[in-house]
């Protein structure tokens, strides 16, 4: 069974109640061509029409709220099945539960990566074509303002990283310092003799660093991980289910964010034409009020 | 002004590249204002929050008819508004993608048959286990490196006070509490607290070694004269053997026996024999002690630690025996100071 037969025929599993049959009438029609796309997403019960979205609205972002059991994770569902038939690859996340993976029977070509698995990630390592200091400005920033360090914290964080660069000459060779080698340098660091203000700060950076390596271990332990440009081409689903600091969930995929966002930067303008889509279910954890 | 975070800088510069953001939650109130106003298409499903269901109509903008909707929506039902192309909220079902149950074994099967994942899982470059193993090693050894030194150092130097340890060794006040604290949690010292000076300033602390101690630092064990004995008298005997010299006393040794009767610290002063006991918690049989080693030495000095201690025993022991000019019972640091004003004390 494919996408593009499930939007054909629209399996009756939803027996339209009283109330909602009523609702229809406080809708206008519209005309087909006012609501035909690309991303077909569902139909207009009444007058048989299918609402779909074009590639170029998504340039500019969709957003989906309702409350639990009201079918969020159905359209995330549909929206990547429509996506898949158009071949338009997209990036999507779990992080409560196993959602994507199940569409594997509609979509074979689906790399399902499972962070303590065959998800392997260093935030470390610059994205192809974006200078080294100007990533590590992007981590620093995206670690302290996640985690709540101060603009202190921020320096010190990025004066560790950079010796570890030149350690590893990261420029010049593929090889790049892990997040392991930061926190023995931060630990190194701590057993020296430094002003007790100095170990405030670093202290503060290390219980975070030690709480991602431990929670983490393999993921980051890697000089070289999954090439994620590559992962721009298919569609995948990183299954991040399993870490039960929603913290760290959100640092992963805030850095993920800010790489991608880095690599295309890095690349030229598109122009608003549809390349690819992160689906982001949970989104008030990345976006919300509350978010640090 | 208000910093904007990071991601939402990323979001917004992404769209220029060609990349689309699918977010889904479950209340849009919980969701930044920069969201709601800056995309395109807005679907909401059904929703039970009045707060939810007035922000909803207001950011779809629906009529108050059309607002009753929200919280009547079946499952797969939902509204869904556009900003451009067509910026009315318009009610849409959607089909339902039956979701079919993958186990973890069945997708670490699909996953090794799929030649894409072990593709870029070749691509992936680990740290070397070596590398793994010299870090370790090398963080043990440089993590124990200076309790290492403070316990050797507590074993050729046995009788000087922890402050003045770590002054020697160099170590800041904050390093040395640190690994004091270590040494002591592991159990691999005993700490004493004694005023061995007489002066005031409280008591200063010493340390000896236990055999776990001795161990970590692959030394021969002290000799003890006694299994019996508790840390703190021994150290009294290795630390009166050591300074009592100083003040003329001679040919001092630990536990010396007199058929069957060992005395804790027998030596010459001036010609004179003198037994040494030192009392810590035996109050009650100290008084043995007295009656065994009289006719063995001219003067018997009974050492306690501390003032109370004396005190104490001074109240057992004249209970149990009569007043002796031969018995002194002092504390351990006049026996350093002024030992000729106790022996020749009448």
């Amino acid at each position: 069974m494919t996408g593009n037969n499930l939007l054909k025929k629209p399996k009756p599993n939803f027996n339209t109640s009283v109330s909602s049959r009523f609702a229809y009438r406080l809708f206008k029609r519209p005309h087909t061509r006012q609501v035909s796309g690309d991303i077909r997403i569902g139909y207009i019960k009444k007058w048989s029409i299918i609402f779909g979205l074009r590639k170029k609205e998504l340039t500019q972002h969709l957003l989906a709220i309702g409350r639990s059991g009201a079918g969020k994770t159905n359209l995330l569902r549909l929206i990547q099945l429509e996506l898949h038939r158009i071949e338009i690859p997209f990036l999507a996340f779990d992080l409560a539960k196993y959602g994507n993976r199940y569409i594997l029977d509609y979509i074979p070509d689906l790399i399902i990566l499972r962070w303590d698995k065959e998800f392997f990630f260093n935030p470390l390592m610059n994205p192809p074509g974006v200078k080294l200091k100007e990533w590590l400005m992007a981590f620093t920033e995206i670690s302290t303002d996640l985690f709540g360090l101060r603009t202190a914290s921020k320096m010190f964080l990025t004066e560790f990283i950079l010796k570890l660069f030149e350690k590893y000459e990261a420029g010049k060779f593929a090889t790049y310092p892990t997040m392991h080698d930061l926190n023995c340098e931060l630990e190194k660091k701590l057993k020296a003799k430094i002003p007790i203000n100095e170990r405030g700060y670093i202290n503060g950076i290390k219980s975070k660093i030690k709480a991602i390596c431990i929670t983490l271990e393999e993921m980051i332990n890697i000089h070289e991980g999954i090439p994620i440009e590559k992962l721009l081409e298919y569609p995948v689903c990183i299954e991040l289910v399993g870490i039960k600091s929603s913290e760290i969930q959100i640092w992963i995929i805030s850095l993920i964010l800010a790489w991608i966002a880095s690599y295309r930067e890095a690349r030229q303008m598109s122009f608003g034409t549809l390349k690819h889509v992160l689906i982001f279910d949970e989104a008030a954890k990345l976006v919300g009020k509350g978010e640090k | 002004m208000k910093k904007e975070s990071f991601i939402i800088s990323c979001i917004r510069r992404l769209r220029e590249y060609g990349e689309g953001i699918v977010l889904a939650d479950q209340s849009i109130s919980s969701l930044k204002d920069v969201v709601k106003s800056n995309v395109y298409t807005i679907i909401s499903l059904s929703q039970s929050s009045q707060k939810d269901r007035r922000e909803v109509s207001a950011v779809m903008g629906l009529n108050p008819q059309q607002s009753e909707v929200t919280n009547i929506l079946e499952i797969g039902e939902g509204l869904i508004r556009l900003a451009g192309r067509y910026p009315f909220a318009q009610l849409l079902s959607f089909p339902f993608a039956k979701p079919n149950n993958i186990t973890d074994k069945e997708l670490d099967e699909i996953n090794e048959k799929q030649e894409l994942i072990q593709q870029l899982l070749r691509k992936v470059k680990k740290r070397k286990k070596q590398e793994r193993r010299e870090e370790k090693k090398t963080s043990t050894i440089k993590s124990y490196h200076k309790e290492k030194d403070l316990l050797l150092d507590i074993y050729y130097r046995f009788d000087v006070a922890s402050t003045k340890r770590a002054d020697d060794l160099g170590l800041s006040a904050e390093a040395s509490n640190r690994i004091y604290k270590f040494i002591e949690r592991e159990q691999l010292v005993e700490p004493i607290l004694l005023n061995l000076t007489g002066k005031r300033g409280g008591l200063s602390k010493y340390h000896t070694l236990t055999n776990k101690g001795i161990e970590f630092i692959n030394k021969p064990a002290i000799k003890r004269y006694s299994g019996r004995i508790g840390a703190k008298h021994h150290f009294l005997q290795r630390y009166l053997k050591k300074y009592l010299p100083v003040r003329d006393f001679k040919e001092l040794s630990i536990e010396k026996e007199f058929s069957g009767k060992r005395i804790d610290l027998f030596g010459k002063y001036k010609e004179l024999k003198i037994a040494i006991e030192i009392c810590i918690s035996t109050i009650h049989t100290e008084y043995l002690n007295v009656q065994k080693d009289l006719d063995k030495c001219d003067c018997l000095i009974i050492a306690c630690p501390d003032k109370k201690t004396k005190e104490k025993l001074e109240k057992h022991i004249y209970k149990k025996i009569a007043h002796d000019h031969k018995v002194k019972i002092c504390v351990v640091h006049e026996l350093l100071n002024k030992p000729e004003a106790l022996i020749e004390d009448k």
